[in-house]
């Protein structure tokens, strides 16, 4: 079991470890663009994974504590992304109020030791809905030629390809019974296919 | 169904809505893009087209058989006049300017140099048949570099015609062509065309008495030459023209044409 708890870690790990990297080593190129505070994201995101590991052996802390606060910070930093990318804006700011709402209801009515879903469900139909409205503005746009090139596309596709496996998971975990290893693998899965998409999305500059 | 089938369907559906969402996502985007390419293509083929369509009628109006007639007429006149040295001088003018027309319409662009050799045959073979009534003068600025500095082939000698042919040609008594090339920096520079004639307005009120659309029709053409001559990104050429009653006293028809050059000469090479 911890050899296979180690490879599943390693798993998520590595993909997120090289895409910090590559934010770092092509930082000058987008220093100048709406992306340019992934750099802070994927290093926090490496950060959370840390605590995540290490504040429940050191220190007994629950890991719900560590996953609620990166809920929190990495929605509304990807939701303020798609605010700064998408035209339709207000769309966003609706999602945004609902998202801070979500969170309010779970600070006042769920314990902070128990993984948050509502937040979660929220963010991710949210996430959803803005990677499509991106993608329909981008096909309508002649842009669309040099879609492979554009680091704001790997990064949608990175989120939706996430949210579109992440959320039947949440939804129908329980239905399914779904949970330990059965749970850990797609989940992983998902965010590897995702750090992938945002490697691609930094390496994608280099043919720029 | 047995708890782990269930896990395996789910699992498996996860899997195949996210595979079949990115093959819809890359599909939809190679589609839209290979559209996109293929409109672009069309329409870069269609302004070629159309390029060289008003490239062979600019080429036409060059060599409009009025001109040859009148010339070759011209010619036949000093013959007869038993002027054999001055008739062979002009053949050969003409021979040389049908030469150049031809040379120069193939090409993207000619050195300012060689137009202005081209416009010095046209006008001294014009001066041939309108005589005295005809004055020209080419002023060339010291400053404009005539061997490095280029201009697209058939504008100015189709706008020279018009202020002969619908310009001086209906004035009373003699009448002067002044062509101004004026340099502007290293890559831009002015050529100012003015005829003392009758006036653009005039002219065009006698064309529309006579139903004649010649004019109208070669100005238009030289228009959307310039404006494709824009869109191929390979010139900027500013275009306006002036009847010079309009602003002063005098009479005759002012052509400023501004040639910005947009690309290196490395481009031309392939």
């Amino acid at each position: 079991m911890l050899s296979q708890d180690i490879i599943l870690r390693l798993l998520m790990w590595l993909p997120q470890i090289a895409a910090f990297v590559f934010a770092i080593v092509m930082w000058p190129k987008y220093k100048n663009t709406t992306q340019r505070n992934f750099i802070y994201f994927l290093g926090f995101v490496l950060v959370i994974e840390c605590f995540g590991y290490l504040l429940p052996i050191l220190y007994g802390v629950k890991r719900a504590y560590v996953y609620n606060t990166y809920t929190i910070i990495s929605g509304l930093f990807l939701l303020i992304w798609f605010k700064s990318i998408l035209q339709t804006k207000r769309l966003v700011i609706v999602f945004i109020s609902v998202f801070i709402v979500s969170i309010s209801y779970c600070l006042f009515f769920q314990e902070f030791g128990v993984l948050w879903k509502i937040p979660l469900v929220v963010l991710a139909i949210a996430i959803l809905i803005c990677s499509t409205v991106f993608f329909s503005d981008l096909l309508t746009k002649n842009e669309v030629v040099n879609f492979k090139t554009d680091q704001k596309f790997w990064i949608v596709t990175g989120c939706l390809v996430f949210y579109i496996g992440y959320l039947p998971l949440v939804l129908l975990q329980k239905y399914f019974g779904l949970s330990g290893i059965y749970y850990r693998i797609p989940i992983t899965i998902n965010i590897s296919l995702m750090f992938g998409f945002i490697i691609k999305s930094f390496l994608c500059l280099k043919k720029n | 169904m047995s708890e782990k089938e269930l896990i395996f369907i789910a699992l498996f559906s996860v899997a195949l809505l996210v595979v079949l969402s990115l093959i819809f996502l890359f599909m939809t985007f190679n589609n839209r893009k290979n559209k996109l390419i293929q409109e672009q293509l069309e329409t870069k083929l269609n302004n070629q087209k159309r390029q060289h369509e008003l490239e062979l009628n600019a080429l036409r109006a060059q060599m409009n058989p009025h001109f040859v007639h009148n010339s070759l007429n011209a010619i036949q006149y000093y013959i007869q006049l038993n002027q054999v040295e001055k008739s062979e001088d002009y053949l050969s003018k003409f021979s040389k300017l049908m030469r150049q027309f031809f040379e120069y319409s193939r090409k993207e662009r000619i050195s300012v140099e060689h137009e202005i050799s081209l416009l010095k045959n046209y006008l001294e073979i014009e001066k041939l048949r309108f005589e005295d009534d005809l004055d020209f003068q080419l002023n060339i600025d010291k400053a404009l570099d005539t061997q490095d500095l280029f201009l697209p082939p058939m504008i100015l000698q189709p706008i020279v015609e018009n202020a002969i042919n619908h310009g001086i040609f209906h004035k009373k008594g003699k009448g002067e062509v002044s062509i101004d090339f004026v340099s502007i920096n290293d890559f831009s520079f002015k050529v100012e065309i003015t005829d003392d004639g009758i006036g653009i307005n005039k002219s065009k009120l006698m064309n529309a008495k006579k139903k004649q659309t010649h004019t109208e029709h070669s100005s238009f053409v030289l228009e959307e030459r310039l404006t494709l001559l824009r869109d191929s990104k390979h010139w900027d050429v500013a275009f306006t023209i002036q009847d010079l009653a309009d602003t002063s006293n005098k009479t005759g028809t002012k052509v400023t044409l501004i040639f910005k050059e947009g690309l290196n000469e490395d481009d031309y090479d392939h």
